[in-house]
């Protein structure tokens, strides 16, 4: 597989794409629409990520409120809320989260090209060093989505 | 006759959207089992033989959807249609799985119009 690289010359088209992604993801998830919105990234404590590993790298970090997993989570395990348990909420932030990555690098990716990604995983935010940080914010119902792209 | 089903995501949530997926796709004529990786998919086959299709994920850990579909397509399960459903799909990838195997490969998420388009001519003796 040949390797391609993020780079800053590119931000616009990357936002965009990241935009789609989320959009898409969330029409089919919970029919819904989004709105982009600006706000500051919060890095506290753990946080949700996704590596892609090939043939960019780099990787996504997620903040999804827990009222936006509880619902993504309710609407398609079919249980009320109050049953989530915090591991199925990672696992649905996680499988938000995959999906929208993979959606990103399938219109990243050469025709032809293949992409992976590794599994989600909580990380320490602050053992993520980038050089290159792209920040969205998306309001979907009543919460705000944070996506972040960084290399 | 009803339709066994193997479901195989490392995450519960992607489990239960394919599910339902699928359980419109077939219109309720179907009964599940799930498993959370390749390993326990290959465990679950081997205790039921019934199993008419899967649905699996590409990326697990313990083993792939990759070393899933490869063991399957050379074991006596070889003939169960296999869906792969991943978020890592693309193109080229479609092929490739195909080459070995698969009988459709679906970007996440799916729907269960995309799933019915695949098993219906199944169900009804059609080839694909």
């Amino acid at each position: 597989m040949s390797k391609q690289e993020f780079t800053p010359q590119n931000i616009s088209e990357y936002e965009e794409k990241i935009f789609e992604a989320v959009q898409a993801t969330f029409e089919n998830l919970l029919f819904c629409e989004i709105e982009k919105v600006n706000q500051e990234f919060h890095l506290d404590g753990e946080i949700l990520c996704l590596d892609i590993i090939e043939p960019y790298k780099g990787f996504f970090l997620v903040s999804i409120p827990k009222s936006l997993s509880a619902e993504i989570a309710s609407t398609v395990l079919g249980i009320d809320a109050e049953m989530l348990t915090d591991s199925l909420l990672v696992d649905s932030s996680g499988e938000v989260l995959n999906t929208i990555a993979g959606h990103f690098l399938r219109s990243m990716v050469k025709e032809g090209g293949t992409f992976n990604l590794g599994l989600p995983r909580i990380v320490k935010a602050t053992e993520l060093p980038a050089s290159h940080v792209i920040n969205t914010h998306f309001a979907i119902g009543e919460g705000v989505l944070g996506l972040s792209l960084r290399w | 006759m009803q339709k066994k089903i193997l479901v195989v995501d490392d995450s519960a949530l992607a489990r239960r959207f394919v599910r339902q997926c699928a359980e419109i796709a077939m219109g309720s004529d179907c009964s599940f089992v799930e498993a959370s990786n390749g390993k326990d998919a290959l465990a679950a086959l081997a205790s039921n033989p019934d199993v008419w299709l899967v649905l699996t994920d590409l990326n697990m850990p313990l083993m792939d959807g990759f070393e899933f579909l490869k063991q399957v397509k050379s074991s006596p399960y070889a003939k169960i249609h296999v869906i792969v459903v991943s978020s890592i799909q693309s193109e080229a990838r479609s092929l490739e799985l195909k080459q070995q195997g698969a009988l459709a490969v679906l970007p996440k998420p799916i729907s269960p119009a995309k799933v019915k388009e695949i098993v219906e001519p199944l169900l009804k003796g059609g080839a694909v």
